[in-house]
């Protein structure tokens, strides 16, 4: 059986002079708006000695804009029920907004502040930074935060990647007011970005007003290479990061992965969902439900321009460690030397072509999809098409997949609990570095390698 | 289809089940949900956490779908399921293509009818359990907080347990148990079915009919008679373990979701919680830097319920000046109801969750069900954004009044050890 196509709504797409290409699709089904603008200004484009200088000039956009301070413009917002964010990448920053379709000429006006016209106030960014200090202490509470943050510094060491998103509370202590608004004004650029807006709007006349107030936007600074990665990690290294009376350990295992332009992708989006995608991937079939020592485990991909991380996320309780680390790195080696069989990349076609919908139903996440095929240059066709070449994707493809993109004798383990109880079982993992968790300096110490 | 032409479309079959579609063609697949009228309230002391480890239970295997065929035949086809449990109810749900609606219900007639509870899959489940417990509620001091709130606010009423039980019950729970609480609660006329999606309406309601209609009926489920006597004193407690940062959690008795005070008090929660110029984030994040968050809620529940406020605080700040900040900020909504432009901020956020809410199949049909069971009336997925535009300021301040009063309050203190030194 078939089931009946997706269709996209109606779209427009229009590049301006400034280079700032503008995508409009119509959704009505609930009275919002989604607008997602990203932009080349993520943590790339920040100097090493900045860390979090990309993420701070985000955060501050909104407080404070254009006529209204911080409160004010906080007010205003939620006057109109609307809701802004931002996110920090490598490579970008997404400037994010969900209106109500009642009010999107008001709420239009303060995203196009925040963007255009952000005050940078000097008695407001301390306060923003005290905030931001204040936040990193908290986020030490989230042993699976904590968990991922370890991971990539590990692995990608000074690299903007691996340096954390937030930034230690020494290198946010170092920024200072005057660089958000240079950053600003040379990295807040249209070059490179893509404004996409879904939801319950008229696009002509919206296409207009956009064209009307970003036209203007200055082109600011060329937006500099995403800098090459570190090579893999050699050997076995173990890097277990002391949370003092925790019984359970974080544990993620993992290697640099791929970049978004990889030739596998199709076969390695079948291969991860058989490895560790869906719930009847072999790492949650053996290790939760076969076995019962996780509540949770996954693995995945994060592609970028330059290879991202491939990582594989679980925990269990302390005594387990050996026993999961054991069982994973067996069915991660199994998997990358044999591939999937016949049935499960049977089973893996129809299940991403199945949740591909699930994807674009909100306006939020169609407006991501069309900006990360603007961004990839795959072209919106990409969206229609992806399930057909999902299907085409044969055992052969996903096994070349598995063994080119999956990590093998290399493999580095991040794992975040009480050392006391962890260091004898962690030292036969491999070869094992504990780190205290400094707050100034942020995760400081990498792990040995095996060269 | 727009939201304001759609239609609710209800049959009430012969067994008991109600079941409620709602057509929307945004995208070509459907989400079923099928909530039961039981959770953690149902449960007897002793035996905390079964409603939630019944549930992980349902995707382990039925008379005619065996272990792990569940999963496997819903992914292979393009589907993908959850569950999760709350105080007062269970519900499982699936997201598929639209033409998978039979197999999806043959999947779910199997298991509500007839499942398939084995020794060997609940040794294992329990260790999953209890490892979701280690992750969220013990490694998480937040979580530790909120659930020694509910076991000092609440001596009677069976809210004063965790969803996902205590632990020494989770190792004293036995298969027995399973079995005779899906006997007890697993009928019929104790669920509601909530589709939505690509279907058309009449279809789908004889789709259900014909799979779900033969599931047996069976005497009704014993009624939770314990009442929460009326708390008449304030209740503390303060207690220290590893954390980065100090937390302050206020418990105050709120009443169920059927009381006609429900949209006063969604008011007040908006005025006081939501959104950065909020009455408690300008006054305690952000004019006198006291916490780095705080938030507040109270959940749609069956019986009279806990409001909870929660702080994390600055590092250095002591919780009893926050404590008092919060205190005058709570206590004085009362002689301080908003005014005009703070009660629109508060609808218009009200309305805009209310969207936000329905922006897929998976979370209307989710909502659909619980406006069925725990607001009495599906239809009130239609009519909620009314309700909270009828509240006047007058009403947020007498909601305010009866919810913060000291007598009636818990107070509860994290004080950290071994963060930062």
């Amino acid at each position: 059986m078939s089931a009946p196509s997706l269709q996209l709504p109606e779209l427009v797409r229009e590049v301006l002079p400034n280079g700032l290409v503008v995508l409009v699709a119509v959704r009505r089904t609930v009275p919002l708006v989604t607008m997602r603008l990203t932009l080349r200004a993520g943590g790339a484009q920040e100097p090493a000695d900045r860390t979090g200088l990309a993420s701070l000039t985000a955060r501050m956009s909104r407080r404070g804009a254009g006529t209204r301070d911080a409160a004010a413009f906080a007010e205003e917002l939620d006057y109109l029920g609307a809701l802004m964010g931002t996110g920090t990448g490598l490579d970008h920053v997404a400037v994010d907004a969900e209106l109500t379709s009642a009010t999107l000429d008001e709420g239009l006006e303060l995203f196009l502040d925040a963007l255009k016209r952000p005050r940078f106030d000097e008695e407001e960014f301390a306060a923003e930074r005290r905030r931001v200090i204040e936040e990193i202490r908290q986020s030490r509470d989230d042993t699976e935060e904590l968990a991922e943050e370890a991971f990539l510094h590990a692995l990608f060491r000074d690299h903007p990647f691996g340096r954390c998103a937030v930034g230690s509370i020494r290198a946010v202590e170092r920024i200072r007011a005057e660089e958000l608004r240079r950053f600003h004004r040379e990295r807040w650029s249209p070059r490179g970005a893509v404004l996409a807006v879904v939801g319950d709007v008229e696009p002509g006349p919206l296409l207009e007003r956009l064209k009307r107030e970003l036209g203007d936007w200055g082109v600011g600074a060329e937006p500099g290479p995403t800098p090459p990665v570190p090579a893999p990690l050699r050997g076995r290294p173990v890097l277990l990061v002391n949370v003092p009376g925790s019984r359970q350990v974080q544990v993620r295992l993992g290697q640099v992965g791929v970049a978004r332009d990889t030739p596998h992708w199709f076969g390695l989006q079948v291969a991860n969902t058989v490895l560790g995608g869906g719930f009847t991937s072999r790492l949650v079939d053996r290790v939760r439900v076969d076995e019962g020592l996780t509540y949770s485990i996954g693995s995945r991909f994060h592609p970028g321009r330059v290879p991202g991380p491939f990582l594989i996320s679980t925990f269990t309780e302390n005594e387990q460690l050996e026993r999961l680390h054991g069982l994973v790195t067996a069915l991660l080696s199994e998997f990358r030397r044999d591939g999937p069989t016949e049935q499960e990349v049977a089973s893996a076609r129809a299940y991403l072509a199945g949740i591909q919908p699930r994807r674009l139903e909100t306006p939020g996440g169609l407006a991501l999809a069309l900006a990360e095929a603007e961004l990839h240059h795959l072209g919106i066709d990409s969206l229609i098409e992806y399930g057909a070449r999902i299907a085409a994707v044969g055992r052969f493809e996903a096994a070349a997949a598995a063994r080119e993109c999956l990590p093998g004798e290399d493999l580095l383990t991040v794992l975040v609990g009480d050392a006391e109880s962890l260091e004898e079982p962690a030292s036969r993992l491999g070869a094992l570095s504990v780190v205290e968790l400094d707050f100034a300096e942020g995760l400081a110490a990498g792990p040995q390698t095996g060269d | 289809m727009s939201a304001a032409t759609r239609r609710l479309h209800r049959r009430r079959l012969a067994n008991g089940l109600e079941v409620l579609v709602l057509p929307e063609s945004t995208v070509p697949n459907l989400a079923l949900c099928t909530g039961w009228r039981v959770g953690s309230r149902n449960e007897q002391p002793g035996r905390t956490g079964l409603s939630h480890l019944f549930e992980h239970m349902m995707f382990n295997g039925a008379r005619k779908y065996g272990p792990k065929e569940f999963d496997r035949i819903l992914e292979s086809h393009g589907g993908y399921s959850n569950a999760w449990t709350s105080k007062d109810m269970t519900a499982y749900y699936e997201v598929v293509p639209c033409d998978a609606l039979e197999l999806v219900l043959d999947l779910e007639l199997d298991r509500f009818g007839d499942l398939d509870l084995s020794e060997r899959n609940f040794a294992s489940e329990r260790e999953v359990v209890k490892n979701e417990r280690r992750h969220s509620v013990d490694e998480y001091p937040p979580a530790v907080l909120d659930e020694r709130l509910h076991a000092e606010a609440f001596t009677e009423h069976s809210y004063r347990w965790p969803v996902i039980g205590w632990p020494e019950d989770l190792d004293a729970l036995t298969l027995d148990a399973v079995r005779d609480y899906f006997a007890l609660h697993y009928r019929p006329a104790n669920a509601v079915v909530g589709g939505c999606g690509a279907v058309q309406p009449e279809a789908a309601l004889d789709a259900v009919e014909a799979s779900l209609g033969r599931l047996a009926g069976g005497p009704p489920q014993p009624p939770v008679e314990l009442a929460e006597p009326e708390q008449r004193g304030e209740r503390r407690f303060r207690f220290s373990r590893e954390a980065q940062l100090p937390l302050v959690a206020l418990g105050l008795r709120c009443p169920a979701a059927s009381s006609p005070r429900l949209p006063a008090l969604e008011v007040l929660q908006s005025v006081l919680g939501d959104g950065e110029s909020s009455r408690l984030r300008q006054r305690l994040v952000h004019d006198e830097e006291l916490a780095v968050d705080v938030g507040l809620g109270f959940p749609w529940a069956l019986d009279p319920t806990l409001f909870v406020v929660e702080g994390t605080l600055r590092e250095g700040v002591e919780p009893e000046r926050f404590e008092a900040a919060l205190w005058e900020e709570l206590a004085g909504a009362a002689s301080r109801p908003p005014g005009e432009r703070e009660l629109r901020k508060a609808k218009n956020g009200l309305a805009a969750y209310h969207w936000r809410q329905q922006k897929t199949n998976e979370g209307r049909a989710d909502l659909l069900c619980r406006c069925e069971i725990l607001l009495g009336d599906a239809a009130a997925l239609d009519e909620l954004p009314a309700r909270y535009e009828a509240v006047t300021s007058e009403e947020v301040a007498v909601a305010a009044a009866a919810l913060f009063r000291e007598e009636a309050r818990t107070v509860g203190i994290l004080d950290p050890v071994g963060g930062e030194s």
